[in-house]
């Protein structure tokens, strides 16, 4: 095939243009790691650094969700959105594919997962869709990703699960809504959905707590987290009620404590649309990142007062993560925008980003 | 050359910006000639059928029986061809669960059914109390079971606790059918912030809004009726049919329900829809309406040839039949959730779309 020189010439040009001396170091130092849909309508994993240029390209059968980032920072688990059973592990330091594994037969998972302290362990909240009850599948990272059990996430349809600084507890977020792959995506459960906050021990799987919403927010599911500087967990939902109820969207958490739900104006929630994809917590732990596609906000929280102090209108924004200085977020139109400054590419990022440098 | 670009150019800037379709014109109606009658006959058939069931339960015959059933089927077609409408009221109070408690995984909702029948619960067979319980025992598939389930032949002959509750579930029913009505027609309702879309309102801030929902609305049930009441019923292949799966089997109502909820996706395109396309998109609502046709023909063909849903979804030719159904649907819905909102101007974002 004859190449066109003027092509190759644009081609050179624009790759040029993206990347950042790619050929100073042997490899660029990974930031992010996040699944998108392609131009062409498939669908990828991919790492990115610190200024969102594209590092690696990992194809996908089918859409992806969270990324658990081992601590040392040199292997990322990217898992498939429910109910999807495949997981992925990328070499972070360089850039490649390093094994693949599923979710067993009867099991889903739900899309994020988080390693134990010594990165020993991966931990995936999962469906057990014929109990309709939320698991947290063990798997063994030396042995391949080998699932070696699997404890109670204390609810139904589990969502984002993180560990505690002290290593021992996980907080997960159990959405509440039931669902079934016979019935895809279909929401089972509306009329009675429960959602809660579990604490469970990775050693011994005890549910050490389960924190609920009062009952008038019941169809409030709790989905995304993240914790604050000062321990406490901070929360985002979906409401599942009627489109006209005026309800509170961000919640925190102190393992320990109750639910409190945060106060902010009306309009500031009506912004969110009921709906809130992706939490974030900034480097420092003193902000909160909240995003709503739906809405097309991002809200910025600050720990300490409780209060909002920034709302950015981005459409279709929902990954969010922290940069060197506030927050990164990506958007469905492929913008990655972060102090620095934006960069967009022809695809559309999926529903979260995850920094490297901090789980 | 460059006096062609230029002229290009300017013809590009001259040429007046497309006016926006007329979303305020659809939304109005589909409001008043979908969505307000849709229910009007819906609260009436529910009348009827609570009508049907209290004569029942005064004087048990066989042809009482059989006019209590015809009319749970009248109920069941009109609730059917507003089934798509899964927001605004229907959200309400979990209206919509409490009327279609559906699907009902493992038999949940049946089994506590049939605890109430067998229980004889003094709180089931009083419409106040009943209102009260589990969503799955006050709808129409609890009503179902009541007049076609296992036992219902004995209402023949007079089963009173038996009757009781299924009157009790007819009046509930109709309670929320007019719960429904009322919340599309009351000034201030639902209906209000659709038309009254724009800056300042809570729930839409434009028409298109509004459209985007009632094209989701129409997506949302194609996808039901065919992923999940069909697809998810009749399996891969004959042997791995699981029939129950669908709803109103025991009624015989399956693809009579299915050929209304098809109905109710028709008369929403062509009463608000189909005409905000612009003329060199018009062609989407004659795809659409193929599909559907496709769809219906095949469906009312087995209809006419009779049998039962389980030995039809489980049966070799019944089985292809409803296997080629899905390919129309699958059609219909690519063109209404991805042609209609590009042709409109109204395209979703990739995570507003369907986040998780």
């Amino acid at each position: 095939m004859a190449i066109d020189r003027r092509a190759l010439l644009l081609g050179l040009g624009a790759s040029g243009a993206l990347a950042v001396t790619p050929f100073a170091r042997a490899k660029t130092q990974a930031a992010f790691v996040a699944c998108c849909k392609n131009g062409d309508g498939s669908f990828a994993a991919v790492i990115l650094d610190a200024d969102a240029n594209l590092l690696f390209t990992e194809a996908l059968d089918a859409r992806g969700h969270d990324a658990a980032i081992r601590p040392d920072g040199e292997a990322a688990v990217v898992f498939a959105r429910r109910p999807g059973r495949f997981a992925l592990v990328l070499d972070l330091p360089n850039h490649r594919r390093v094994a693949a594994f599923s979710a067993p037969d009867d099991r889903h998972f739900c899309g994020h997962g988080f390693f134990s302290g010594d990165g020993r362990l991966l931990f995936a909240t999962e469906n057990d869709f014929e109990q309709a009850r939320g698991v947290l599948g063990v798997y063994d990272v030396a042995a391949g990703y080998r699932r070696i059990g699997e404890l109670d996430s204390g609810g139904v349809g589990p969502h984002e699960a993180l560990l505690l600084r002290d290593g021992h507890m996980a907080i997960i977020a159990n959405g509440g809504i039931a669902t079934h792959p016979d019935y895809p995506r279909q929401k089972l459960n509306l009329a009675n959905m429960a959602p809660s906050i579990a604490v469970v021990d990775i050693v011994t799987g005890e549910v050490a707590e389960i924190a609920t919403l009062p009952p008038e927010l019941h169809q409030l599911s709790i989905r995304h987290m993240a914790a604050a500087g000062d321990g406490t967990i901070w929360f985002g939902g979906q409401y599942e009620g009627p489109a006209q109820d005026a309800v509170p969207l961000v919640g925190r958490y102190r393992p320990g404590g109750a639910i409190t739900l945060i106060d902010a104006p009306p309009a500031l929630y009506r912004s969110m649309r009921h709906y809130i994809g992706s939490v974030a917590v900034s480097r420092d732990g003193a902000r909160i990142a909240t995003t709503s596609p739906r809405g097309g906000r991002a809200i910025i929280w600050d720990a300490a007062t409780r209060t909002p102090i920034e709302s950015r209108a981005i459409a279709d924004v929902c990954g969010a993560a922290p940069a060197a200085n506030g927050f990164v977020l990506s958007d469905g139109q492929g913008g990655v925008r972060q102090p620095g400054g934006e960069r967009m590419h022809p695809l559309a990022w999926d529903n979260h980003l995850t920094a490297i440098a901090m789980r | 050359m460059r006096l062609l670009l230029a002229f290009a150019f300017a013809a590009v800037v001259v040429l007046p910006a497309r006016a926006e379709p007329d979303f305020a014109g659809a939304v109005e109606r589909i409001i008043n000639d979908v969505i307000e009658p849709g229910y009007k006959t819906f609260v009436s058939a529910a009348e009827d059928q609570s009508t049907a069931m209290q004569a029942l339960c005064d004087a048990p015959s066989a042809a009482a029986l059989e006019t209590a059933r015809d009319r749970f089927e009248a109920v069941v077609l009109a609730w059917s061809a507003v089934e798509l409408i899964r927001f605004g009221p229907a959200r309400e109070d979990n209206r919509f669960e409490k009327l279609f408690y559906w699907p009902d995984r493992k038999g949940r909702g049946l089994k506590q059914v049939q605890a109430i029948l067998a229980t004889q619960d003094e709180t089931a067979d009083v419409a106040e109390t009943l209102s009260g319980k589990s969503v799955a025992v006050q709808g129409l598939p609890a009503l179902e079971f009541v007049l076609h389930g296992t036992g219902a032949e004995d209402l023949a002959a007079g089963a009173p606790y038996r009757c009781a509750y299924g009157e009790a579930i007819s009046s509930v029913i109709a309670a929320n059918a007019e719960a429904l009505r009322r919340g599309w027609s009351d000034d201030g309702g639902f209906a209000r912030s659709m038309r009254d879309a724009g800056g300042g309102n809570a729930l839409y801030q434009s028409h298109g809004e509004v459209v985007q929902d009632f094209l989701r609305a129409a997506t949302e049930q194609l996808q039901v009726v065919r992923d999940l009441k069909i697809g998810s019923s009749i399996g891969e292949a004959p042997e791995k049919a699981k029939p129950k799966r669908a709803p109103y089997w025991r009624s015989e109502l399956t693809l009579a329900a299915i050929m209304a909820n098809l109905r109710g996706v028709e008369a929403m395109m062509l009463a608000g829809l189909d005409d905000l396309l612009p003329a060199e998109h018009a062609r989407y609502a004659g795809a659409v309406a193929f599909e559907l046709k496709q769809a219906k023909n095949t469906l009312d063909a087995l209809m006419r040839n009779g049998g039962a849903w389980l030995d039809l979804a489980a049966g070799t030719e019944g089985h292809q039949k409803l296997s080629y159904v899905m390919i129309p649907l699958a059609g219909a819905t690519r063109v209404i959730a991805e042609n209609y909102p590009t042709a409109l101007g109204l395209t979703l974002g990739f995570n507003s779309l369907d986040g998780d």
